[in-house]
């Protein structure tokens, strides 16, 4: 029972997200939920919020201020990749990217800072073993990734005399009903697997519940000494 | 429901010790190999029935041989921690005689190195046939950056980090990587702790030095590592494989 402890999760409707919300609900977490367009079906507490606007994002944390004055954990799962890779990326593509994997954060992050004063806080920003490895994920997508790990680790180095710890979780394949992978199963799943037993040592996707379980062991205590760390939870893949 | 075994090699010295109490409050069988005598009779001060210890030198192959042997009648190790290691502390020399010898140089990688091989080679090896298991080396923060020889020089008076600490722990994340790939499909992880220095009565002045240098200004408490052994040895970490997870409180973020 975690009666007293409140966890804001940005990208909370879909997928991870929405995972990690339900997850924390049943922790009895106070959950608060921002995503950019549909509210949560499991969670009142959701705003609606463009995060990759700095002003928005401002002006949303003032309103959670107003009900919550702590965060205890931050998770931000805000995250969008297009589906096909093209090799002729254009200009909008980036600021696509950018927009929706590091802006985002970026403005998650001042606004934060800014309305809460520096409070002492636990953040988890999700980001993809994209970022660390070449993959078939688009180039526009995996910079953008990157970026954020790297914008993630100076702020950590920044923020730990004022005990604001920063991690970022590394995800490969997380198979959850109707996200990509589970798309693409549908349309090949010899494909898929083969592709599964080829490229992954532990020969299996990554379930939503094992990037809850490190998000939980970073939130407790024993992770009171982990800041600016990647952890990489893909089943071996990025060996 | 049967209890889970844990071995910890180097279980009787400082770190070793807190494993081994830890794995047993966690109610793990808990096999001490050791092979320091008087760190050994210290341990037996620990009075457990799940505490079962062994001397043993890992260095040599055919006494890992033996002991694997011995224990394979009675348990299945579940977690292997591979922890043994020569305490590398900083020493004073100058000129060429500032590194290690060539005897200091084998007697350190031995037991580290070859000496955590030979125990994935017969433990590991039979987690490999049952499917299930997790290993966790013990490495440092200086299996990523190379030391920062400026504080020791000040607070030991011109005393260096050895080199062979710096390679042996580079080397344990090779045998990591190269573990986790060979036994990834038979479900048998293999990761690597990787801790920044641990508050140990160091004295004040050292303390000073290493704060400066750590976002978090401060050194890891013992208790801050055994919450991550036991992250790694549970079924919550089943899908991290391969991995050096950093505990250093910032220490090597950038």
């Amino acid at each position: 029972m975690n009666t007293n402890k409140t966890v804001l999760i940005t990208g909370a409707s879909k997928n991870l997200g929405n995972y990690l919300t339900r997850f924390y609900l049943e922790k009895d977490f106070k959950v608060i939920g921002v995503t950019k367009k549909s509210k949560s079906k499991i969670n009142k507490d959701t705003y609606l919020c463009d995060l990759s606007d700095a002003k928005k994002t401002e002006k949303v944390f003032k309103k959670i201020k107003k009900k919550y004055k702590k965060i205890d954990l931050i998770i931000s799962c805000a995250g969008i990749s297009k589906k096909t890779y093209t090799k002729n990326e254009t200009i909008k593509d980036w600021q696509f990217a950018f927009n929706n994997n590091f802006f985002c954060f970026t403005n998650l992050l001042d606004s934060y800072l800014k309305v809460y004063k520096k409070k002492s806080t636990k953040i988890i920003v999700i980001s993809s073993i994209a970022s660390n490895k070449i993959t078939s994920a688009p180039i526009t997508y995996s910079v953008a990734k990157s970026a954020l790990n790297f914008y993630a680790q100076i702020k950590a180095k920044d923020l730990a005399k004022n005990d604001i710890k920063i991690n970022i979780l590394l995800p490969g394949n997380i198979l959850m009903k109707n996200n990509n992978w589970s798309k693409k199963l549908q349309v090949n799943s010899s494909k898929v697997k083969n592709y599964i037993k080829t490229n992954v040592p532990l020969n299996t996707f990554c379930k939503p519940q094992q990037i809850a379980e490190m998000c939980d062991y970073l939130f407790g205590k024993s992770g009171d000494y982990i800041t600016g760390s990647k952890f990489i939870i893909d089943g071996g893949e990025s060996l | 429901m049967k209890k889970k075994v844990c071995l910890i090699t180097g279980g009787a010295g400082f770190l070793g010790k807190k494993y081994c109490e830890f794995f047993l409050k966690k109610n793990y069988v808990v096999l001490c190999i050791d092979n320091n005598k008087k760190n050994l009779n210290s341990i037996k001060s620990i009075k457990s029935k799940n505490l079962i210890v062994y001397q043993c030198d890992i260095t040599k192959e055919k006494k890992v041989e033996k002991l694997f042997k011995l224990i394979k009648k009675s348990f299945f190790v579940d977690v292997l921690i591979n922890n043994a290691a020569i305490d590398a502390v900083p020493f004073k020399k100058i000129g060429l005689q500032k590194f290690p010898t060539g005897k200091m140089w084998d007697d350190e990688i031995n037991v580290s190195l070859k000496g955590s091989f030979f125990m994935i080679k017969f433990f590991g090896e039979e987690m490999n046939k049952k499917k299930d298991g997790s290993i966790i080396n013990i490495g440092s923060d200086l299996s990523v950056i190379a030391p920062n020889q400026k504080i020791y020089k000040s607070s030991y008076k011109n005393y260096i980090k050895p080199v062979t600490y710096s390679v042996i722990k580079h080397g344990m994340l090779g045998l990591t990587k190269y573990f986790a790939s060979l036994y990834g499909k038979s479900n048998v992880r293999v990761n690597m702790i990787s801790p920044g220095p641990i508050k140990n009565n160091q004295s004040k002045k050292l303390l000073n030095e290493l704060k400066n240098i750590i976002p978090m200004e401060r050194l890891a408490d013992p208790k801050e590592i055994l919450g991550l052994l036991y992250f790694l040895s549970s079924s919550d970490s089943s899908y991290i494989t391969g991995q050096n997870i950093l505990i250093d409180g910032g220490r090597t973020i950038i």
